[in-house]
């Protein structure tokens, strides 16, 4: 292994990690306008739109927590991937049906103005997100983790 | 880095993807949970009864907001407001102060259209429970407590104690949020919305103009109002 890649995977850790918990910690205390943001993408029906805008941030912390610590990287960094696949294909359905709404990744969200769509941004920033995810997949090892080696769980720290 | 130490090895280990699945579904829970409260928590209107305008026209006349305020003053504010909607529920906190000395001094009277879209669940519910508490008097109080604890549920049983707190909580009242009485009238309001061509909330008219987003503030609330009188004048 290169000796650099514990270290790249820990800033990966770190920044991953860092966006979720703070995504979530911004939403989780405002459930409806969480609830209200998902509903802006009129992509579920109402009576599940709620739900999965009450959930989210809760998800959101977790993840972002795990990641930080450093347990289980492999597989939190799956799921965080996941959580990106699903954020993009939903920023950019809408962007593609002529929405006109803010993400509502960091509390907010709803309709805005046409002119202050930031759609690009918004999809730039969670694909970087998602290489940082696909990253974490396939070298988990990373420096000051709760867990050095994901293969081995030895539930060492790391050196 | 490759840490094999046979001793370690033999001790068995949930492994770490286990525990991360069984995290996630406790972040689930702890979200049902916080839902749980919000819909069962208490409500608290406080000792310290509010100001409330008289109410000039009561809701259920289709089309017509609820007016409260002194008749004959010189500054009409209409306000288009959604109770789910979470820029009215900030609106509500920045401006409440200043709306409710110019519309208990006299300067101002002031409209409630009650809209209904942000949520489709709730935001009729809630808009409908504003009208029943407005029939009996407390159009002001019942909003701005309804705002003030935005990140509650309001449940219909959360709904009927507020009433209850302020002592409209009688029969009557209890049926008009079980039964949606005055769910038509709210429709008649979000009409009369559209047809003014109002899209969004919070939106405020003042004598007819319509403010713009910067203007949604105590001063520009204010000065809006005092240009009104004096256009008036």
């Amino acid at each position: 292994m290169k000796p650099w890649a514990p270290w790249v995977s820990l800033v990966a850790r770190l920044v991953l990690g860092g966006v979720m918990l703070v995504a979530g910690a911004l939403k989780v205390s405002d459930p409806e306008t969480a609830a209200q943001a998902v509903r802006a993408y009129e992509i579920l029906p109402p009576g599940l739109a709620d739900p999965v805008g009450w959930g989210l941030p809760f998800l959101e912390i977790a993840i972002g927590l795990l990641l930080i610590l450093g347990f289980g990287v492999r597989h939190t960094a799956a799921a965080a991937g996941v959580f990106m696949v699903v954020f993009i294909a939903a920023v950019a359905s809408a962007w593609a049906r002529g929405l006109a709404i803010d993400c509502g990744c960091f509390g907010g969200g709803g309709r805005v103005d046409p002119g202050q769509t930031k759609y690009l941004e918004e999809i730039l920033r969670d694909v970087g997100l998602l290489v940082l995810a696909i990253w974490l997949c396939f070298r988990p090892a990373s420096k000051f983790a709760l867990e050095s080696d994901p293969n081995t769980t030895t539930g060492d720290t790391a050196p | 880095m490759s840490n094999t130490n046979p001793l370690l090895e033999q001790k068995k280990r949930v492994p770490p993807g286990v525990v991360v699945v069984i995290v996630l579904v406790l972040a689930l829970m702890a979200g049902v949970a916080f839902q749980y409260l919000r819909g069962h928590s208490k409500v608290d209107a406080g000792d310290q009864p509010r100001a409330e305008p008289a109410l000039i026209t009561g809701p259920g006349e289709a089309g017509k907001g609820v007016t409260v305020g002194k008749a004959g003053a010189k500054a009409q504010i209409d306000l288009y407001l959604d109770f789910r909607c979470p820029h009215c529920a900030e609106f509500e906190e920045m401006t409440g102060a200043t709306v409710d000395k110019l519309v208990a001094d006299g300067t101002a009277t002031l409209t409630y259209w009650p809209l209904a879209f942000v949520n489709p669940e709730a935001s009729p519910r809630l808009a409908n429970a504003f009208a029943a508490a407005a029939a009996n008097g407390k159009a002001l109080t019942y909003a701005d407590e309804m705002y003030g604890d935005f990140s509650k549920s309001w449940t219909n049983d959360q709904l009927i104690e507020l009433a209850k707190q302020l002592g409209i909580g009688d029969a009557k009242f209890q049926q008009a949020i079980q039964g949606n009485t005055y769910g038509s009238w709210v429709d008649s309001v979000g009409k009369a919305a559209d047809a003014r061509g109002v899209t969004g909330t919070p939106t405020v008219f003042v004598n007819g103009k319509q403010l713009e987003t910067k203007e949604l503030t105590p001063e520009g609330m204010q000065k809006a109002v005092d240009d009104a009188v004096k256009a008036a004048s």
